[in-house]
């Protein structure tokens, strides 16, 4: 494992991490939305310390795309149900659920018999309803129009940057079954700057819960 | 990069073209939102000026009224006086 790929791992753990933390600072009193996306942090911080763990043991590295795979099934899941919560559409909550089942099939009848295996189709889709999603709500943002300025709204920030993440991680969850099976790519570039692009998107929504740690001190102060 | 495969050029055209797409999108809803909020302080500021207008007509009208009826009193009480002193 080359060095740029292994700090590229701890960076955008460290990314993920700083979600979990900022979530979490006022756990209480922040909204559904914002916890989902703090158990997301803390879920992917799970998910990567495993995949550290395994790509260092060179005995149970069968299991790195197994933890890879179950990994994308969770975090579809939790951010379904992010949006979900975000949306005040009844239309697009039902869409929501359509998704979740729709891609629950998906899952379960392509991965038996496949789990040892970097699926691409499970990831292509999981991006493909991010995109979707993410879409959905400009739209309903744009449709109610808000007065405030956009740019102050931490919901803005956090799917922007889920939109371009996302977004310019569908090519390569596209082709990545391509990459390993008949290219015979290790990964190790485009899997360093996967992360690197990750670590920034991170960084987006770490913004977004910034903004949203000063709203709820805001309030806070006023209410006392 | 690994033999020079088009494939990767694809792969980066793909990518990059998602990206912009993206961000392009995210750039189109904040400039939308800014013109949208321009016009709306626009139409607010011509229903200022346009009842600013209105009332300034009705004070016009109400004063010159007024004018009227006090030079109408006045010719008229004064004629009277006149006419009761001859």
């Amino acid at each position: 494992m080359n060095d740029s790929y292994a700090i590229s791992i701890y960076v955008q753990q460290a990314g993920s991490l700083l979600i979990a933390l900022l979530g979490v600072v006022y756990f209480l009193k922040r909204h559904l939305p914002i916890k989902l996306l703090s158990f997301y942090g803390f879920n992917s911080v799970l998910f990567q310390t495993a995949s550290t763990i395994i790509v260092y043991n060179h005995k149970a590295r069968l299991y790195l795309n197994l933890n890879g795979n179950i990994y994308t099934l969770v975090e579809t899941l939790i951010l379904l149900l992010f949006f979900f919560t975000i949306y005040n559409s009844r239309i697009a909550k039902s869409l929501i659920l359509v998704f979740a089942s729709g891609y629950l099939i998906l899952y379960f009848t392509l991965m038996p018999n496949h789990w040892t295996e970097l699926e691409s189709s499970i990831r292509t889709t999981r991006d493909l309803i991010v995109i979707v999603c993410s879409l959905m709500y400009f739209y309903f943002l744009l449709r109610e129009m808000p007065t405030g300025e956009i740019t102050k709204y931490p919901m803005f920030w956090i799917v922007a940057a889920m939109l371009s993440f996302f977004a310019g991680t569908f090519a390569l969850s596209v082709s990545i079954q391509y990459l390993v099976k008949v290219l015979h790519n290790d990964l190790a570039l485009l899997w360093t700057m996967r992360n690197t692009f990750r670590f920034v998107f991170c960084l987006v929504v770490c913004y977004g819960l910034w903004l949203d740690l000063r709203q709820v001190r805001t309030n806070l102060t006023l209410t006392k | 990069m690994e033999g020079g495969n088009p494939f990767y050029l694809l792969l980066a055209i793909g990518t990059a073209g998602m990206l912009v797409m993206a961000v392009a999108i995210v750039a189109f809803i904040l400039y939308y939102q800014k013109r949208m909020l321009n016009e709306k302080l626009k139409q607010h500021q011509m229903e200022i000026e346009h009842q600013e207008n209105t009332l300034r007509m009705t004070l016009e009208s109400q004063e010159n009224e007024r004018k009227r009826l006090a030079k109408d009193l006045h010719d008229g009480v004064q004629a009277m006086l006149q006419a009761l002193r001859l």
